[in-house]
């Protein structure tokens, strides 16, 4: 018997994968496989880690391409520290588009009061404007892209987010929600981060990309 | 000059570089865009709280109690 594979007891010998391990294995084999990570895993309906960043202070936009399109939706977490001198208004662009497909609308509470903008169709999408500009006072914000592959209809995103500053007059709380108008029906490849106000993304902020899949 | 990321999720591999001077200049223009937009929303958000004070001190003097203008 070769290592890495089972015994043959009942039909040939096979060597197992991560995806599939088929045949008769004793619980040693099974024990080396799992040890080198061979042992395909339990398959449940979870958010799978893609990719992530932290940033060091100098980056003034980041971008992930050829994003797989195996998931059903994606997921985006991304977290700003704020920096005295910065309110920040993140935003992310799709595919590259400079205004002619995606677009956005936003309702949010900023101390206490309730805006709303149409953004039109400028090829960016803001996922929490007027956030703190108190030091190192995080942020945080999830991106929803539900049906990201698809190509029959049109794909909104979601977004949510909040900060809460701690003092002085900047001592607020925002939340906010915006969806994405779409004009064209391209499955989504790309998306990048980036800061309107033309900041870079303060030391130790971070984004990070998942991916869903069913069971 | 600010560097941009970009990581292939296909190939695992990211890539750093300098911003270009052309994204230098629109990042620029964005910053000075987004000033703009948010002096003006602040100066719109000023005039909407001062235009509720006068109001709310006009219904007063009609006789409207502090409940009954917040009711409104």
């Amino acid at each position: 018997m070769s290592y890495g594979v089972n015994g043959g007891v009942i039909g040939p010998e096979n060597a197992p994968t991560t995806s599939a391990a088929s045949g008769v294995w004793s619980l040693g084999e099974l024990a080396e496989a799992e040890r080198d990570s061979l042992w395909p895993a339990p398959f449940t309906s979870q958010y799978e880690y893609i990719a992530g960043h932290t940033f060091d202070g100098s980056t003034s936009s980041y971008e992930f391409t050829s994003i797989p399109q195996t998931y059903n939706s994606l997921r985006i977490v991304a977290t700003e520290l704020g920096q005295s001198s910065n309110i920040a208004s993140p935003r992310i662009q799709l595919n590259g588009d400079t205004g002619a497909y995606y677009g956005f609308a936003w309702t949010g509470s900023h101390g206490g009061s309730i805006t709303s903008r149409f953004g039109g169709q400028t090829g960016q999408t803001s996922i929490g404007t007027y956030d703190t500009n108190e030091a190192s006072t995080p942020s945080a914000r999830e991106i929803l892209l539900d049906g990201y592959t698809l190509s029959n209809m049109v794909s909104p995103v979601q977004y949510q987010f909040a900060t809460c500053a701690t003092s002085g007059t900047s001592n607020m709380s925002a939340n906010s929600a915006a969806a994405v108008l779409l004009n064209g029906t391209a499955a989504i490849t790309s998306l990048k981060y980036f800061d309107l106000t033309g900041y870079t993304f303060a030391s130790g902020s971070t984004i990070q990309l998942f991916g869903f899949k069913d069971a | 000059m600010a560097t941009v990321i970009e990581f292939n999720c296909a190939t695992g591999k990211q890539t750093s570089r300098e911003e270009t001077s052309e994204e230098k200049t629109q990042r620029e223009t964005d910053a000075a865009n987004f000033k703009t937009q948010r002096e003006a929303d602040e100066a719109a958000e000023a005039k909407r709280v001062a235009d509720k004070a006068s109001g709310d001190a006009k219904l007063k003097e009609l006789g409207l109690t502090d409940d009954e203008i917040a009711a409104r």
